[in-house]
């Protein structure tokens, strides 16, 4: 017998080895419970008579039985949801209300977007492994390094990759949010592997570093800044596109050089590149500012057929 | 009849094509059907009162809302329940996941709201046991139903279906039509159909709309009305009448001028539409 002296005469008689104390009774009749634990209890209820009459004893044999059953259940059910995906976690680490964790990692685009970033970033990790020691393998990770982001942005943000399709345009949620908050965490997770496996590289250190970020955000920006006029796929064409023929010069002449010429020698490396590209992200997060309404499938200003 | 929705010489064009020319309605409380055959305008006329689209020329006013200014498309958007005819549903959700994403953009943020009001909504369409199935595995009536779900989130004033009783079953398209009646008993419900038989059996009001254009407006009743006197049955077909087509009883149903020997017979709403769409002008048909 456990049930402390003093108590409704129930336990005196009661002669069944419960460990269950009147004051857990007490906590699970006043709703104080966990439910985990109140669960077990009601499953131990089941089938111990002397907690039935302690239950009755703590001032809970009401008519709100039913209702309080229902209500152990229902918090059970929050209880053993699944955990969220990684990535949501990790928002909601990063300081994300929950809700806008699951929007922003829960969301499709996203999923891939990790697939074919991580790919990429992989391939390209593999292709400076063979190529590194020439100038080759340099130049394809600082050209194609920007590129990734972008693809990113576009799966993100695309209508093909919105998981609710036309719904998400007519719903209260600001678009605009759900886009920004999108294309950083893509971006983010673009950038942060990328730039450990640049260290890797012999001609790219640390001191290297903005060679190939500075027009990584130039040129997510830029993306997201065309696609208030364009669709997003046709803005991230259209900046792969632009960012190549910027690049393709230097490419030309890389055969010539050794991997430190390359850095030391191509315009496109140069400080004046570098304040260009910078000048560029400024432009572009001005004008995505300025035509916000137009990003994220609001069709207040025209609307897509 | 108060009005909830207010259309004034509403034209939207996509390219050179006019999808609505100068369409003007009053639409209150209750059900209102929009019955047209393909093209006619129906999704054009329920995306613009989804907030989905901006007409190019004329007004809307939404539940006492302007869709033209921001403040008061969010407006319309937090009392609004829409079920586009393609819901675009990622296949890896689950049903739950789908409904919860969506509660999530309709600002019911609370964790244990969005899990209330979910399960609700899915009970409400007889999806509370499939909450953990993924989209991809559903046949096209559930997942019309996982879409309705989603509108029905957060008890909206005005529901805009379009085309809901596709790939419904004859049961579950009871059950919808007693579902949808009751939200209209307090809200306003505008669904595009076309099927006569779903406006004939719920809708107080009826849409007639071809080729862009507003064609009839007014009740069911009034509709069908139009066809009294002109539909007829016969032992044999005749050439004469605008449509003429054999029944299960093995008569002719004509509807139109009529037939030598024919008898006169209760116009029925389908009968009315009918003849609607065909005795349009020349100059309505064409844009």
């Amino acid at each position: 017998m456990t049930y402390p002296s003093g108590e409704p005469g129930v336990f005196e008689s009661n002669r069944h080895p419960c460990r269950v104390s009147i004051e857990l009774l007490r906590e699970y009749v006043s709703g104080r419970l966990g439910a985990s634990a109140a669960g077990a209890l009601e499953l131990h209820l089941i089938a111990c008579a002397a907690c039935q009459q302690g239950v009755a004893a703590a001032g809970g044999a009401d008519a709100n039985e039913r209702a309080r059953h229902e209500s152990t259940w229902a918090r059970l059910a929050l209880d053993i949801e699944p955990a969220p995906a990684v990535a949501e976690r990790l928002a909601i680490r990063l300081g994300l209300p929950p809700h806008v964790a699951t929007l922003v990692a829960s969301a499709p685009p996203l999923r891939t977007a990790w697939v074919l970033i991580l790919t990429a970033l992989l391939g390209l990790s593999v292709l400076a492994a063979y190529m590194g020691q020439g100038p080759a393998g340099t130049l394809a990770f600082l050209v194609l390094a920007p590129i990734v982001p972008v693809i990113g942005v576009a799966i993100a943000y695309g209508q093909v990759g919105e998981p609710v399709g036309e719904l998400a345009g007519v719903a209260p949620y600001p678009a605009f949010k759900v886009v920004l908050l999108r294309t950083m965490t893509v971006v983010t997770a673009a950038l942060v592997p990328a730039i450990p496996l640049s260290f890797l590289l012999p001609a790219v250190g640390p001191s290297h570093l903005l060679l190939w970020l500075l027009p990584a955000v130039a040129a997510s920006t830029t993306t997201l800044a065309v696609a208030t006029w364009i669709r997003p796929e046709r803005a991230a064409a259209f900046t792969m596109l632009a960012w190549l023929a910027i690049a393709a010069p230097s490419a030309t002449r890389a055969r010539f050089l050794s991997s430190d010429e390359l850095i030391a020698r191509l315009p496109l490396f140069q400080p004046a590149a570098q304040v260009m590209f910078v000048t560029v992200a400024v432009l572009a997060v001005i004008v995505v500012v300025h035509r916000r309404a137009l990003l994220g499938g609001d069709p207040g200003l025209g609307g897509l057929p | 009849m108060s009005t909830q929705i207010r259309l004034a010489g509403v034209t939207k064009r996509f390219r050179s094509r006019a999808a609505l020319s100068l369409v003007s309605a009053e639409i209150g409380h209750g059900v209102t059907g929009v019955l047209g055959p393909n093209g006619a305008g129906k999704t054009t006329l329920l995306r613009l009162v989804a907030t989905a689209l901006q007409p190019d020329t004329g007004e809307l006013d939404i539940l006492g809302y302007d869709p033209a200014a921001a403040d008061g498309r969010l407006a319309i958007r937090r009392r609004l329940g829409y079920l586009p005819q393609d819901v675009g549903m990622y296949s890896g959700f689950t049903v739950r996941e789908f409904v919860d994403y969506v509660a999530i953009l309709k600002e019911i943020t609370d964790r244990n709201e969005r899990r209330a009001e979910t399960d609700r909504v899915l009970d409400e369409v007889g999806l509370g046991d499939r909450a953990g199935q993924r989209i991809r595995s559903l046949s096209g009536g559930m997942r019309r139903r996982v879409g309705l779900a989603q509108a029905l989130l957060g008890n909206p004033a005005l529901l805009v279906l379009d085309e809901p009783t596709v790939g419904l079953d004859p049961v579950l398209r009871l059950q919808f039509r007693e579902l949808v009646s009751r939200y209209a008993t307090t809200g306003t419900v505008l669904l595009s159909t076309h099927l006569t038989e779903d406006v004939a059996a719920f809708c107080q009001t009826v849409l007639v709309i071809e080729g862009g254009q507003l064609i009839f407006a007014g009740t069911p009743a009034a509709l069908t009305s139009m066809a009294d006197g002109r539909v007829w049955t016969s032992a044999g077909p005749d050439a004469g009448s605008e449509l003429s087509w054999r029944g299960a009883d093995g008569r002719y149903r004509h509807i139109g001028d009529p037939p030598p020997d024919a008898e006169l017979l209760s116009a029925t709403l389908e009968d009315a539409y009918l003849l609607t769409i065909r005795s349009l002008p020349a100059q309505a048909v064409r844009r």
